[in-house]
């Protein structure tokens, strides 16, 4: 098997094993970082993702490929150009005011990040002001927001009316998702839906690409 | 109290040795692990009683202390509605009271079988069919109701359900402030903090959050419980490989040590306060990432979960009747079976969510409707096989003797209405070639709805919800 594939397949696998020792070697034969990003450690990622939709593999395995495919860019990180490993974006996430849920967001998070995003967690129980702040310091592409509780859903709206007043609603695009919220309720408060991780993955994908 | 309905059957999930293992682990989760608390109240008075603080919020409960609190807590528990008319007791005679929710963020139309916002307009409906149905207990007002302002949700969802409802009442609220609003209603429709106390006209649902959060919003409902007698249950839900370990026995112990904190806080707060055993440590669907409601696995934890209840001397709080499904369908069908025979057969006391479909995300009264068919259906299962001299019928064996029949002996004429036939359910020997079973429900839900008319609440009582809605929008309006 070419050694790209062989990268791509522990990937897959989530099964570090020789991934490091195989890179080495793939670079001591005159591979770049970038032809082992592309052809193996983002291939296989892509394979994950699809496999994930086809019921094919299950959250901790996802989750295993991801934490691989970042041994893997650990190694090649030092080497790579500048431009060469593009973020696909930047997202603020936090569990809004007078929630302390935390479960449904913290996966948000790893499935983000496996899909390459750049994740800022501010954790639970933040304020419209705090997310606010965040927004201002981090200039992220997408804020993301969580509640679990129909009590505290209404923070949400909070959340976009402050960014509004603030000038900061226009610079970002913002999802939310947890178990009260539907798309109607979004699109009141003037945010996107969906549904779970891999839909706030597709959603992400779609507001980056609009 | 009678016995609400006779229940002969042995059913066991976990051995003594497996019971005593949990209890022992849970003990080590809060001496070990320890659990997080905020909120100056209840950490003051976790540590007056011995709990040992920690950084990071962190309080762990000593097994004395959880022995103490074992040991004060009451075992019978009297249900009561909002007249203050006992109409339930949980103990060691083992009653099972079934019971479903007011509203919901969706409602599955019954004629349509399609789902859509739930508004204040159907709370009506569930409020008229489950005081209809005689299988039907209680109803919780769950503090989500549309139409209102979301603070007040809880407040006026309750006002709505005591106007129109008879039987016994569970509350949830999405705040503290809400519950202490209904403390209030409940106490001037009981006649006063004193009488509401010794008559607590209804139940209170509260949860930490797995794993080992207990922060001052989920403890100090409990507090606000304990204080004023009001009865409750403070329900762990957790998902195995996300709130939870991912083993049964983990997250039962992990469950257990959660319930087992919530009733050391009851207990510091105020001793003998009344409390109920809840439990949902569920299987979290690693390809949807959903937390089952149909899994049996789930089922058997709840169920497993109830023996620990029984264990302890403590009522337990269980839940059935519910689907992952959306619609009513055969895996609704099958899941409402399968969840409401595990409840029968577990150790619970009062099971909740009856209708509840699409892992918790609308409540049909359809389901509420079979599921009262099929908890009647399930009557005659765990009543057991009664086997004594008078029923074994040696002499009309011998009177009737090969080759004969039973059908006119005097005995087939006196017992046979002994066993089931079902109200909704047929057994036709020519059946219609196309199902109209569901058809004839809707016809049946018409019926109760346009029929029945929950007894009014007295004048006087009318008097002080409305005293109390007035006030309540007066904060909003």
């Amino acid at each position: 098997m070419d050694i790209l594939k062989q990268i791509s397949q522990y990937v897959v696998e989530g099964e570090p094993g020789e991934l490091e020792e195989l890179m080495r070697r793939a670079l001591d034969q005159g591979s770049t970082a970038r032809e082992l990003l592309d052809g193996g450690l983002l291939d296989g990622m892509n394979q994950v993702g699809e496999l994930f939709r086809e019921g094919e593999m299950f959250v901790p395995e996802v989750l295993m490929s991801a934490r691989t495919m970042d041994l893997g860019m650990e190694i090649i990180k030092p080497l790579l150009g500048e431009g060469d490993v593009k973020v696909a974006g930047k997202i603020v996430v936090a569990t809004v005011k007078g929630d302390l849920h935390d479960i449904g967001k913290k996966l948000v998070c790893m499935m983000l990040e496996g899909a390459g995003y750049e994740i800022h967690d501010l954790g639970v129980d933040v304020s419209p002001e705090d997310i606010c702040r965040a927004v201002e310091e981090i200039r992220p592409d997408l804020v993301g927001m969580s509640a679990m509780l129909t009590t505290t859903m209404t923070a949400m709206k909070e959340t976009t009316e402050a960014l509004r007043a603030a000038g900061l609603y226009d610079s970002v695009k913002v999802m939310v998702g947890g178990a009260p919220i539907n798309a109607g309720f979004a699109e009141e408060i003037g945010a996107n839906y969906s549904p779970d991780a891999t839909g706030a993955v597709e959603l992400a994908n779609a507001l980056m690409a609009s | 109290m009678k016995r609400n309905f006779p229940i002969d059957i042995e059913f066991r999930i976990l051995d003594q040795e497996k019971i005593e293992k949990i209890h022992r682990a849970s003990l080590r989760i809060l001496e070990e692990v320890g659990i997080k608390v905020t909120g100056e109240r209840m950490r003051g008075a976790l540590a007056e009683h011995g709990a040992v603080m920690e950084a990071g919020d962190i309080v762990k409960i000593p097994s004395a202390l959880v022995e103490k609190a074992l040991a004060t807590v009451p075992e019978v528990i009297r249900l009561y509605n909002r007249d203050g008319e006992q109409v339930g007791e949980l103990g060691p005679e083992r009653n099972i009271y079934f019971g479903s929710i007011a509203e919901q963020l969706e409602y599955l139309d019954y004629k349509t079988n399609t789902a859509r916002r739930f508004t204040r307009d159907e709370m009506k409906i569930m409020c008229t069919l489950q005081d209809y149905l005689p299988n039907i207990a209680f109803t919780t007002s769950v503090g989500i109701l549309g139409g209102v302002p979301a603070q007040l949700a809880g407040q006026i969802g309750f006002i709505e359900v005591v106007r129109n409802f008879t039987k016994n009442i569970h509350v949830v609220t999405s705040d503290v402030e809400a519950l202490k609003d209904i403390v209030k209603i409940a106490a001037d429709l009981a006649g006063g903090p004193e009488a509401l106390a010794e008559k607590p006209l209804f139940v209170y649902y509260a949860e930490p959050i797995p794993p080992l959060l207990h922060p001052y919003e989920s403890n100090e409902r409990i507090a606000v419980c304990a204080e004023h007698g009001i009865p409750f249950t403070y329900m762990p839900y957790s998902m195995m490989g996300g709130t939870g370990p991912i083993t049964q026995a983990g997250i039962l112990a992990q469950n257990n040590a959660e319930v087992l904190a919530g009733l050391v806080m009851s207990q510091v707060i105020r001793q003998g306060a009344p409390y109920i055993y809840g439990s949902m440590p569920t299987v979290f669907d690693m390809k949807t990432t959903i937390g089952s409601y149909g899994a049996p696995e789930f089922h058997l934890n709840i169920a497993a979960a109830a023996e620990m209840a029984e264990f302890y001397g403590i009522p337990f709080y269980g839940s059935a009747a519910i689907s992952d499904a959306k619609t009513i369908d055969p895996q609704s069908a099958a899941e409402l079976e399968m969840t409401l025979f595990s409840a029968m057969l577990s150790k619970a006391g009062l099971v909740h969510d009856v209708g509840l479909l699409d892992h918790c995300r609308n409540i049909s009264p359809m389901a509420i409707y079979l599921a009262n068919e099929i908890i009647e259906q399930l009557k005659y299962y765990v009543r057991g096989v009664d086997v004594s001299d008078e029923t074994l019928l040696l002499d009309v064996i011998g009177e009737v003797g090969p080759g004969g029949h039973y059908l006119e002996h005097v005995s087939t004429l006196k017992n046979f209405k002994k066993y089931w036939y079902p109200k909704v359910f047929e057994r036709n020997m020519v059946n219609p070639e196309k199902s109209d079973l569901l058809e004839k429900g809707v016809e049946a839900i018409d019926t109760i709805l346009a029929t029945h008319v929950p007894a009014p609440l007295a004048p006087e009582k009318e008097a002080i919800l409305a005293r109390h809605e007035a006030e309540l929008l007066s904060r909003v309006f």
